[in-house]
């Protein structure tokens, strides 16, 4: 058990560094792409350490408890959200019992708090942008929910004809969706994973979802009022959430080990390096679906309107993933057949 | 477009109102000429002739209003490019310029017939001090709130006294 | 009774989407437009005065920087009118040379409107993308001219530097460079979906409006008038460009309507139509004289005995510069009126700002290709908020304080 609680301490400190990196790494990447030299990789990093000397300063207008009290209340859930994700799933990788066994209808609400704490204080900050930000995040999120459920529904649905219990992320670490289905099942898995990839820029704000921070249209929109530490915090959540939805994505769709695809086993001398080779493995993972869903997508398009952007999320993601979901319904009984 | 026909047009419509016309022709050969056209118009007759001129063709305000100063009259001149068929290098400047005496620094608004010069005829307004009536939108254009009344920057003889 | 459920959204003067500062006031229904109001006058320079206390070739200088980008069309217009009331004849190598600098300064201009539009809606690569390629002309401008904005190029009955061997192997360089990019620009700009999807049907400006509201330049061929200043009316070299006829959307089969996509259709089909007028102009490229002759001395004393008013019209990448000047016998005019493309352009925002979404406000404001310090050129002297007005000799003396302060600080 102290194991478990070492295992999770450092999980927060090492998600702040990877979460940062994440981000820079994103920007290097599209840097990469737009033919810039772009940033350093540790620019986010700077950021927050400038960020923390700056005054913070808080408009008249607004809701004080509430403008200061929201940034708070999204980084502890953020932080929350990281681990609720990630603590079994490296329990799992580097060999331990974990206690917590990972409940997929918990992280479908934890995801929202964070984003929900972010409106709160926009709207708390008393800046027509922000409020309008605030509107646009709220339309954002209510769009990606379908999405975001029935992908979740499918995969507890694939994991219920076993014997695992089909709501714990710790089932999925066994018995995957590659594995375990037969054609439709893979097709509709693939279609699954194009909803999540889609979701993942609306849940960050990224082009083509930026709306609720459009820096063109509403200057930063929820962001617009913060700054000096309150700032930091946000910018800190963002990362906790990029690095956490990424891990969704990886342990939903690629939960494989190094040791498990490849079979083998690393050490020094005695003492055995394989957990930490893992660790590096899902970092990479996790690093590539990020690349892929923001930084490759968010350089190919321009922003949408958020009109188009709900069109976007509640016809064609939403059809996506209902598709993928029949299909993966559709499968077993095609075994049995 | 010949010059003299519209020059002959507004004499048959306003008559003694067109005070002086004169013309300019730089030809370039082959054919294309470059054509300015001044008319004095007294104010009277001012908006009608704008109305006629606007029956000619597609007409175009080009700047805002430059002005000459004299000792009891501001002559306003209103630069108008008019095209009036669909060949090249026909469009000629048409510029009519009016005479307000300056103790009634008065002149009526043209945005009815050219809807494009609004912005022209608050600059006037601003920068000269010509009131221009029934204009639609009064505010001014370019200098906001915050200069005081009766003081017109582009007035200069006055303007640098008036400001201290 | 249907209530009131609009809030005001104040734009401006400073915000992110404006390179520039201008302020708007708009009426917002939940995401809708209902109403904007545009206010002016953040970036008065006086020039129009200043104008009036220099002598004719300062002018020219001056009236360079009305605007970075068109720097080329304000002192060109300037030009046309003191060789108007003058009569002074340019060589025809001049005009030529005119117009190759105009052109370039057409590409490079669309080439930044791209880029600028690009970003406005979130489309950050193909910003990089177009002010990447825009080096290229820039450079070509330094070599033609020794400066990549200012070119300085111009003085009245012609021009100053002329174009040498090396420069025109250069502009070939250059001409062979854009043509082969054209094809794939032009693709990604009218065909990419996410740029349709933002552009198409937004910010409807119609051939009615266009004329009624006296639009030039590509918002007005936008929108299907035929309108340009280089077609209807003698200028430069354009006059002996038998071929040369206003773009318009009908270009690419596309009946024009009058929105965005429309705009950028006419800039995106100038870039092909620049290159072909410049080579146009280096292959019939006259020898001769580039200049009349006479120093800016002789030019000025010239000047001063002669009175009358001209106009000077020109078609910058915009729209229609045109200057009017007035002399009477002095050493500097009596007055100098300056219009810029914007000042025409930015009473057409009223009908394409309304019942659009808030989203599009950035694209609709940028698709007239604004040049806000172009239209606020004017007069002031600024006052504080204790309403006292200062005088310019008293605002001069103050800057120069003010910046042998920052001085002093630098050297510290």
């Amino acid at each position: 058990m102290d194991e478990v609680i070492g295992v999770a301490i450092a999980i927060v400190v090492a998600g702040v560094f990877a979460g940062l990196f994440l981000k820079g790494i994103d920007r290097k990447l599209a840097a990469f792409m737009q033919s810039r030299i772009g940033p350093p990789i540790a620019q986010p990093i700077y950021d927050i350490l400038k960020l923390k000397q700056k005054q913070t300063i808080i408009p008249s207008t607004s809701v004080r408890w509430l403008f200061t009290g929201a940034p708070l209340v999204a980084l502890t859930s953020g932080i929350v959200l990281l681990l609720y994700i990630s603590l079994s799933y490296v329990c799992y990788i580097i060999g331990l019992q974990s206690p917590v066994q990972g409940d997929l209808i918990v992280i479908m609400y934890l995801i929202l708090i964070p984003s929900i704490a972010i409106i709160s204080g926009a709207f708390a900050s008393g800046s027509p942008y922000a409020s309008i930000g605030a509107q646009r995040e709220m339309v954002i999120l209510m769009s990606t929910e379908l999405p975001i459920a029935v992908v979740v529904l499918s995969i507890a649905w694939h994991v219920a004809d076993s014997m695992y219990n089909p709501f714990a992320l710790q089932s999925l670490f066994e018995y995957t969706l590659w594995h375990h289905a037969g054609a439709f099942g893979i097709l509709g898995g693939i279609l699954l994973f194009l909803a999540m990839i889609l979701v993942l820029p609306a849940e960050m704000s990224k082009v083509p979802f930026d709306q609720a921070e459009a820096e063109t249209e509403i200057a930063e929109g929820v962001m617009v009022e913060y700054s000096g530490k309150l700032l930091a915090f946000l910018l800190l959540t963002d990362a906790f959430k990029a690095l956490s939805l990424s891990a969704l994505i990886v342990i939903l769709f690629f939960p494989y080990t190094f040791t498990g695809l490849f079979g083998l086993s690393f050490s020094i001398g005695s003492y055995s390096i394989t957990p930490l080779i893992e660790i590096i493995f899902f970092i990479g993972k996790v690093v590539i679906v990020y690349s892929i869903g923001v930084t490759v997508i968010r350089v190919i398009m321009a922003r949408l309107k958020i009109s188009q952007v709900a069109k976007v999320f509640l016809f064609a993601v939403s059809a996506i993933s209902i598709i993928g979901m029949v299909l993966i319904m559709l499968d077993p009984k095609m075994k049995m057949i | 477009m010949k010059t003299e026909s519209i020059v002959t047009v507004l004499q048959n419509k306003l008559g003694s109102h067109i005070q002086a016309s004169r013309e300019k022709i730089t030809n370039y050969g082959n054919g294309i000429n470059r054509v300015t056209l001044w008319i004095s118009i007294d104010r009277e007759s001012f908006h009608s002739s704008i109305a006629i001129l606007k029956t000619m063709g597609r007409l175009h305000i080009s700047t805002p209003m430059p002005y000459k100063e004299y000792e009891d009259r501001i002559e306003l001149i209103y630069p108008f490019a008019l095209k009036e068929k669909d060949t090249k290098f026909s469009e000629i400047m048409v510029i009519i310029s009016v005479d307000i005496p300056k103790d009634d620094l008065k002149i009526r608004t043209i945005t009815d017939i050219v809807p494009g010069a609004l912005f022209m005829e608050r600059e006037t307004m601003e920068m000269i001090g010509v009131e221009i009536e029934d204009i639609p939108d009064p505010r001014r254009l370019f200098t906001g709130n915050y200069l005081p009344d009766g003081v017109y920057p582009l007035r200069t003889p006055k303007s640098k006294e008036s400001m201290q | 009774m249907k209530s009131d459920i609009t809030y005001p959204l104040n734009i401006g003067p400073v915000h992110p989407a404006f390179k520039e500062p201008i302020k708007f006031t708009f009426r917002i229904e939940g995401e809708k437009v209902v109403g904007a109001d545009i206010d002016f006058g953040y970036t008065h320079r006086a020039i129009e005065r200043i104008a009036q206390e220099r002598n004719y070739i300062q002018i020219i200088y001056l009236l360079e920087r009305v605007c970075g980008i068109c720097s080329f069309s304000h002192p060109m217009a300037y030009c046309l009118a003191i060789e108007d009331v003058a009569g002074i004849e340019v060589p025809p190598r001049a005009r030529y040379i005119r117009t190759i600098v105009g052109e370039l300064e057409r590409l490079h201009s669309h080439l930044l409107w791209t880029g600028v539009a690009a970003h406005e809606i979130g489309f950050d690569t193909l910003f990089m993308y177009t002010w990447n390629i825009r080096e290229k002309v820039l450079d070509c401008l330094e070599e033609l001219t020794g400066n990549r904005i200012n070119y300085a190029m111009l003085t009245i009955g012609g021009v100053r530097r002329d174009i040498t061997a090396d420069n025109a192997q250069t502009i070939h360089q250059v001409l062979e460079y854009y043509e082969e990019l054209y094809n794939r620009t032009s693709e990604i700009l009218l065909d990419d979906l996410t740029l349709r999807a933002r552009t198409e049907g937004v910010g409807i400006l119609t051939i009615e409006q266009a004329e009624r509201l006296c639009a030039v330049g590509p918002t007005a061929r936008g929108s299907g008038l035929m309108k340009d200043v280089r077609v209807d009316y003698p200028v430069n070299a354009y006059y002996e460009i038998l071929w040369l006829k206003p773009v318009s959307p009908r270009d690419i089969g596309k009946e024009p309507i009058g929105d965005v996509y429309d705009r950028m259709a006419v800039r995106v089909l100038e870039i092909q139509q620049a290159i072909k007028i410049i080579q146009f102009c280096m292959e019939n490229l006259p020898e001769g004289d580039i200049n009349t002759g006479s120093g800016a001395v002789k030019m000025i004393n010239a000047l001063k005995k002669l009175e009358g008013e001209g106009v000077g019209r020109y078609e910058a990448p915009r729209g229609e510069v045109c200057h009017y000047v007035i002399l009477d016998n002095q050493e500097h005019p009596v007055q100098i009126k300056v219009k810029a493309p914007t000042y025409s352009n930015g009473f057409t925002w009223a009908p394409m700002l309304t019942n659009i979404e808030i989203a599009d406000i950035p694209i609709v404001v940028a698709s007239i290709d604004p040049c806000v310090a172009c239209a606020d050129r004017m007069t002031y002297v600024q006052a504080d908020g204790s309403r006292t007005t200062i005088s310019w000799e008293e605002l001069r003396a103050k800057s120069i304080q003010k910046y042998k302060g920052v001085r002093r600080q630098w050297m510290k």
